[in-house]
């Protein structure tokens, strides 16, 4: 355990959350950022150069080649915190090139719903209808939990810090993320401690009163809505209000499904690629519902 | 040796039963004593929690017995003002066991009450119910008119229910001096006028409460052999306490205690009794707090949802899944591989909090 030197923090979109968390946790270290993504297109004497002078690597790289350039280091793995019990519908596409299809207000996150009434001709109004309750416990967005858990511990098994550490405390956090990949800074600053924990053997650290001190970058974009009928399953009140890059707000799902479709517009949306997207499940369930 | 805790199953742990269950996950009720089919008439009665499950029951398509219907020509906002609707019949909240015992015994002749006509200013009112009438009655004559003809739907909501929910709310209340009865306000709140020499303020024991409600059951069983009763305690605290010696949250945490053991008391010892915990799923350290409004009295409609969750589980037929069990596949599964990190974000996020990258 080293009471100074440099700590080089490189993981995903946390990156800034736990740093600024360190900062304010290891005032004799220095503190350093770099984008995980960055190592993973340098060549090995790049990484190596890199992480000449660092003493502790916090990294959310999980490819062992790149890992062990940093043996000399003390590497922290940390795990990404993905949860999507609040947020099953967020998704992604793809068009046949792989290209991420941007979404409302750019973004990259889409409604699974919008995605397929999009894909099967649905009109906007019928597709805003879908968001209702009983639609959600039918294609299995209600009750999620207990996977969303299990594979949210599963990203720390793979790393250096433990799930039991950080989930039950995020109990009294929730909900804890903005989005299915985005934590609040709750979340952020609970890693961080764990993260100072390993660097100074100190777990005192976890219980300093710093939340208050640290913002909460993520929130500064997209806020998905846990919907009603699914926050209700956790004990949160929903809504159907989207907060889209820094400051769009859409209302309703209508207001949401409008914009979705304006943005689609005419496309072949049909042969677009949806990685998460059950599309079996959806078209078993959904085609009546969306009165086809 | 053996430790006996072995063997337990998940729910007799805490770290199992309520850390580890999810934000609005916790079922603290074990197995399903009865099921309530649709053909079963189910009446509702207690503290003002119980008109939530009231309102659940007539939602959830069962056979919410209400035999106290609204006059022919009522419009339904008339109706609910005079409180058709609120309970199974209008006899308004009936907070303290005692008042229900004594609720039956009127019904069924067993109970005179001495005073049973209040003055309200022009008006008069049912000391046993005097909001029941917003605009009260024209004289005594009719308040005793209107008690004679609650009273024979009351008996048919003894006799003919299939099941009976009676929620628990207080232990402290108003009485007569003169025959004990027990009002449901105290006199000069509602109507009346307090008299020291007539009324005076009591706190039940819990010997009382279990012997009140021992014998509330036993008369039910009595004219009703096969009904089903479902107790549960309001989580709701106590507005205020009558004991100037005593802090409001003590003499809540005390009603509370009683009313919690007389059910439990009364469940195990009686087979048509059952005990349903409404009071533990929102008051429990589990939610945090999260339940309440910001009176911290008031029950949050999500609190609601979640109790009601618990009874549709175990209650109703098909309604929702056994605990524990798995939900349906999930038409949208998340890959880590599939996560994108917008670039973007991360300067932006890295900018706000004084970093380059």
């Amino acid at each position: 355990m080293k009471n100074s030197g440099v700590v080089l923090v490189s993981s995903n979109c946390m990156t800034a959350g736990i740093a600024l968390v360190l900062k304010a946790l290891l005032p004799s270290h220095e503190i350093e950022t770099a984008h995980m993504r960055a190592f993973l297109d340098m060549s090995p004497d790049e990484v190596t150069r890199r992480l000449a002078n660092v003493d502790v690597w916090v990294t959310g790289v999980t490819d062992p080649s790149i890992i062990e350039l940093g043996a000399h280091s003390h590497t922290i793995r940390i795990p990404k915190i993905i949860f999507d019990a609040y947020h099953p519908d967020i998704a992604y596409a793809r068009d046949a090139a792989g290209t991420l299809i941007k979404g409302v207000e750019k973004s990259d996150y889409h409604s699974a719903l919008v995605l397929w009434c999009h894909q099967n001709g649905v009109s906007a109004q019928q597709c805003a209808q879908l968001f209702a309750p009983e639609t959600f416990v039918r294609i299995g967005y209600v009750g999620r939990w207990a996977q969303a858990a299990s594979g949210l511990k599963a990203l720390f098994d793979a790393g250096d810090l433990a799930f039991d550490d950080f989930f039950p405390a995020m109990m009294e956090h929730s909900p804890f993320m903005h989005s299915f990949n985005h934590p609040t800074a709750a979340a952020v600053v609970r890693l961080a401690k764990l993260i100072a924990c390993k660097i100074t053997g100190d777990r005192t650290i976890l219980s300093l009163p710093i939340e208050r001190s640290i913002p909460d970058a993520l929130a500064l974009d997209t806020i998905w809505p846990i919907y009603p009928g699914i926050a209700d399953h956790y004990g949160l009140r929903g809504s159907f209000l989207w907060k889209i890059g820094a400051a769009r707000f859409y209302r309703s799902s209508a207001e949401f499904v409008a914009a979705s479709y304006a943005v689609y517009g005419d496309a072949d949306s049909a042969q677009w690629d949806v990685p998460r997207l059950d599309r079996m499940l959806f078209d078993q369930v959904l085609p009546e519902r969306a009165g086809l | 040796m053996t430790n006996p805790y072995r063997s337990q199953p998940d729910h007799c742990f805490w770290s199992r039963a309520v850390v580890a269950a999810p934000p609005g996950q916790l079922d603290p009720m074990v197995g399903s004593p009865f099921r309530i089919t649709p053909d079963m008439k189910v009446a509702t009665l207690g503290s003002c929690f119980a008109q939530n499950i009231a309102r659940h029951l007539q939602r959830s398509g069962l056979n919410y017995f209400v035999p106290e219907t609204a006059p022919d020509g009522l419009s339904s906002d008339e109706a609910a003002a005079r409180n058709y609707g609120v309970f199974s019949a209008r006899y308004g909240n009936v907070y303290t066991v005692r008042q229900a015992l004594q609720l039956f015994d009127r019904a069924f002749g067993a109970l005179q009450p001495k005073e049973d006509v209040w003055a309200r200013g022009e008006v008069f009112v049912d000391p046993f119910r005097p909001l029941i009438e917003p605009e009260g009655f024209a004289s005594p004559q009719h308040v005793r008119d209107a008690a004679t003809t609650h009273l024979a739907y009351v008996r048919r909501v003894f006799s003919e229910a299939d099941v009976l929910v009676f929620t628990l709310g207080l232990t402290e209340g108003w009485r007569s001096r003169e025959d004990g009865v027990v009002f449901a306000t105290a006199p000069g709140v509602a109507g009346g006028v307090f008299d020291p020499e007539r009324h005076e303020r009591v706190n039940f024991t819990a010997r009382e409460v279990s012997d009140d409600l021992q014998a509330f059951c036993d008369r039910i069983a009595g004219i009703n052999r096969d009904a089903r009763i479902l107790l549960t305690v309001s989580p709701v605290p106590l507005i205020a306490t009558h004991r100037a010696e005593q802090h409001i949250l003590s003499a809540t945490t005390y009603s509370k205690a009683v009313l919690r053991v007389a059910a439990e008391e009364i469940a195990q010892a009686n087979p048509h009794v059952s005990y349903f915990p409404s009071f533990e799923i929102i008051t429990s350290a589990h939610s945090r707090g999260s339940y309440f409004e910001a009176d911290l009295r008031s029950v949050r409609e999500v609190g609601i949802a979640h109790v009601m969750r618990v009874f549709s589980r175990h209650f109703l037929i098909n309604e929702d899944a056994p605990a524990g069990s798995v939900p349906p596949p999930c038409a949208t599964v998340p890959t880590e591989a599939d996560v994108v990190c917008d670039e973007e974000v991360i300067e932006r996020a890295l900018r706000a909090s004084g970093f380059s990258s």
